[in-house]
């Protein structure tokens, strides 16, 4: 009897050690979470509030988001406004400080980006998504999913200080993927530097950037503003004067696109704009090979016009 | 590295002044040889001395790059992050930061936004009171709000029209002070009530707000008072929340185009006079819940009540003895109301449908037709509405109303719509309804068209659909 009852309090005090070294994680999109499960391993439990295909600018509150929020020990958003049309009142309703701006658990991933197009004037008329503080896509830059990895790396080390080492090996790890994955893609998309594409939404600029791309077109006339006809007009025309091989659009936008590509004889690569929680684009390496792919697939070599 | 600089131009100006004077002079050219091999040396010497000085400095460098990496390894070692540590030294202000120098400083100022409604209604019906046929600058809200201190935020919302200045709403939010999720408004507010009352029109799906809320609420409940909310999980995925509040008095407000208020001041009772009792005060509550039955589906179940145990209301519009004229009387309002919402609308294109409705239940004592005494009379009403969403610009749906009058629950209204609706962009929206009416108490039936611009300039939040 007394082997059983120590036995038994052997298991109730392992169990609470381990469930208080475990951090509850919340991230605003799936790159966070491929990368909190990557350098945190058994150590978090995470929890994406969005799947990934999502645009985030219709995302609407669900009970779930609150009833997570208010549980969590970490939350890792993109940051840039990204969130920004439901992460402020559910942070404001959760009333968990740790995990607000400001409390411990906050973490902005996107504190080391060198952010791309910010816009000079802040003005509507500029366009009704635009977003003040530059664009958010930065995770479509893999260079910038290393400096995501190592914030989480340091944010989890301040929180979790005895799993400091683990995290800094997981991280370690994880950069040589990065490193090995960025060999095979600047390979494939090399013979493409200065290639042309069009993109629906402003959001392919960090990609473009590292792989030496030129996005030429814009299918709406000002961020978050349905494609015009004479717009779309003025588009093809770009297109067909500037040797245009790929035009990209989130599946939602897959209708316009390939309307604009078969009129200028380009192919669509019809993607959502991160990893998702599931399905075919699930984990950020795997996302990415398929971006890369699909691109290498389509765009038109420069030499060819 | 100047001395340098200097020291090989003069080798060269005079190596070229030797051979100028050699070739005037005729010396020998085993001279020259000598002064040549000189000049090497000087050159020679003066390499040496560069390689040594730059060999010296990228030591140096060395030197401090091997500092900085230990620090590196020693803050990463510390569990401190060596890149947090970074981004604090660039967040750093430094010297050049001032503070505030001048009295008026706006870096604290609250958010501001507009919000425009601007309709035009026609209709069939000849109310002979300028009603239809005509365009209404419906309201231009200025909405302002900001955080009081890390505890408290305020709002305030001004309604202005053609004809009048309105403070609907100014209010504090104590969203942080109470234990739990608890949460206080206090001032004056939309109350908590159904699904669909606390909405401003142009969050509504149609042009006006349903009739039975029009008929048993005014459109809006509107008081001045407290209001206590409070939410708690239900599992991971769902959540119920309740909400209780006291106010000095229910005012109803709405701005009508088209319903059993239009063209008429809502629901309003009057001021209190003389001593005042737990009775003179309104009484609201409202219990709900929100279940996530998908990833891009929710349903919402709520009950909400009213109950004012005496309102004050000016005996200007009643007839008979039962009071003097002038004075005011008092009578009970109850209005229990139940809500359902179903809504599954995708994140990744904005397409899929809404559906909801609300039953109401209202109590009211009137006076009797003789106005010898005051009369109990009990009314049912509901709306419902569906609406599909075929993507992010464009939606599609109808919407109907039925309900007794609450003062006389033999006569009913029923009213029906089918609206188009364009959201051109966040801000901007283009709305088409068309509505037909038919009352009883009137005996009459009509139909009204109406075309709504609604748009938002400035600040603008986006609040939980609770």
């Amino acid at each position: 009897m007394r082997f059983f009852i120590r036995s038994l309090l052997g298991v109730l005090l392992t169990v609470a050690a381990v469930s208080a070294q475990e951090l509850r994680v919340v991230t605003t999109q799936p790159d966070l979470a491929f990368l909190a499960e990557a350098i945190g391993g058994d150590d978090v439990r995470v929890y994406s509030l969005t799947k990934g295909t999502e645009d985030l600018h219709l995302q609407r509150t669900r009970p779930s988001m609150l009833v997570r929020l208010s549980r969590a020990d970490v939350l890792l958003e993109l940051g840039l406004d990204a969130e920004h049309a439901w992460l402020p009142a559910l942070l404001q309703r959760a009333r968990n400080r740790k995990i607000r701006p400001g409390g411990p658990g906050f973490l902005n991933c996107s504190a080391l980006v060198k952010v791309r197009r910010k816009p000079t004037a802040r003005t509507r008329a500029s366009g009704p998504d635009l977003h003040p503080r530059g664009n958010p896509h930065f995770n479509l830059d893999p260079e910038n999913v290393r400096l995501m990895a190592r914030l989480i790396r340091d944010h989890f080390s301040k929180l979790n200080p005895d799993r400091a080492a683990r995290y800094r090996k997981a991280c370690a790890r994880l950069e040589e993927e990065i490193d090995a994955h960025m060999k095979v893609w600047t390979k494939k998309l090399a013979p493409f530097k200065g290639a042309a594409f069009m993109e629906h939404h402003d959001a392919w600029t960090y990609f473009a950037h590292r792989f030496g791309l030129r996005i030429v077109a814009r299918l709406e006339p000002a961020p978050g503003l349905a494609p015009t006809p004479s717009h779309l007009a003025r588009v093809i025309k770009i297109g067909r004067r500037e040797h245009v091989g790929i035009v990209a659009a989130r599946p939602a936008n897959a209708d316009v696109a390939e309307k604009v590509a078969r009129a200028i004889g380009a192919k669509t690569a019809i993607l959502p704009l991160s990893s998702t929680t599931k399905g075919r684009y699930k984990g950020y390496f795997h996302y990415m090979d398929q971006v890369v792919d699909t691109f290498a697939a389509g765009l038109k070599k420069p030499e060819n016009r | 590295m100047s001395i340098l600089h200097r020291t090989t131009v003069s080798a060269c100006l005079a190596l070229a002044g030797l051979l100028l004077a050699a070739q005037l002079q005729g010396q020998s050219n085993q001279d020259v040889q000598k002064k040549l091999d000189e000049m090497k040396k000087t050159y020679e010497k003066a390499l040496q001395e560069m390689r040594a000085e730059y060999e010296s400095r990228m030591q140096a460098l060395e030197g401090q790059l091997e500092d900085l990496r230990s620090q590196v390894e020693e803050t990463a070692e510390s569990g401190a992050g060596p890149l947090e540590q970074a981004i604090q030294g660039v967040e750093r202000e430094g010297l050049s930061s001032f503070g505030q120098t001048t009295v008026f400083d706006n870096r604290f100022n609250p958010a501001f936004g507009v919000i425009g409604d601007f309709v035009f209604a026609a209709s069939n019906k000849n109310d002979g009171h300028d009603q239809y046929n005509r365009f209404f600058m419906r309201g231009a809200e200025l909405t302002i709000a900001g955080e009081v201190d890390p505890f408290i935020s305020y709002y305030a919302t001004i309604h202005m029209d053609e004809d009048e200045l309105e403070l609907e709403e100014a209010y504090g939010d104590a969203h942080d002070l109470l234990p739990g999720n608890m949460s206080l408004k206090f001032g004056r507010m939309n109350v908590d009530y159904g699904k669909q009352a606390t909405m401003h029109e142009h969050q509504l799906p149609y042009v006006d707000k349903p009739g039975v809320l029009q008929e048993y609420v005014g459109g809006a409940v509107r008081g001045t008072g407290v209001e206590l909310h409070n939410w708690f999980p239900v599992g991971d995925d769902h959540l119920m929340r309740y909400t209780v509040g006291v106010f000095t008095r229910p005012d109803g407000d709405a701005h009508v185009i088209a319903g059993p208020i239009a063209g008429e001041e809502p629901f309003s009772p009057g001021p209190v006079f003389g001593e005042r009792g737990p009775e003179d005060l309104a009484y609201t509550f409202r219990l709900t819940g929100l279940f996530e039955t998908s990833e891009t589906a929710t349903l919402q179940v709520g009950i909400s009540g009213l109950w004012a145990p005496e309102l004050k209301t000016p005996l200007e519009d009643l007839i008979g003895p039962i009071a003097p004229a002038g004075a005011v009387i008092d009578l009970e309002k109850a209005v229990l109301g139940f809500d359902v919402e179903y809504l599954d609308v995708s994140p990744e294109d904005g397409s899929g449908w809404q559906a909801g409705g609300e039953a109401f239940l209202s109590m009211t004592s009137f006076p009797n037709d003789t106005g010898t005494s005051l009369e109990r009379e009990s009314a049912l009403g509901f709306y419902s509405y569906g609406e599909y969403h075929f993507d992010k610009y464009w939606s599609v749906g109808g919407s109907v109303d039925w309900f007794q009058h609450a003062q006389d629950s033999s006569k009913d209204w029923f009213d029906a719509g089918a609206f188009v609706t364009w959201k051109m962009d966040e801000f901007n929206r283009l709305h088409l309804e068309v509505r037909w009416f038919d009352d009883d108490l009137l005996n009459e039936d009509w139909f009204v068209v109406m075309v709504q611009w609604t748009t938002i300039i400035g600040s603008h939040g986006h609040g939980i659909r609770w």
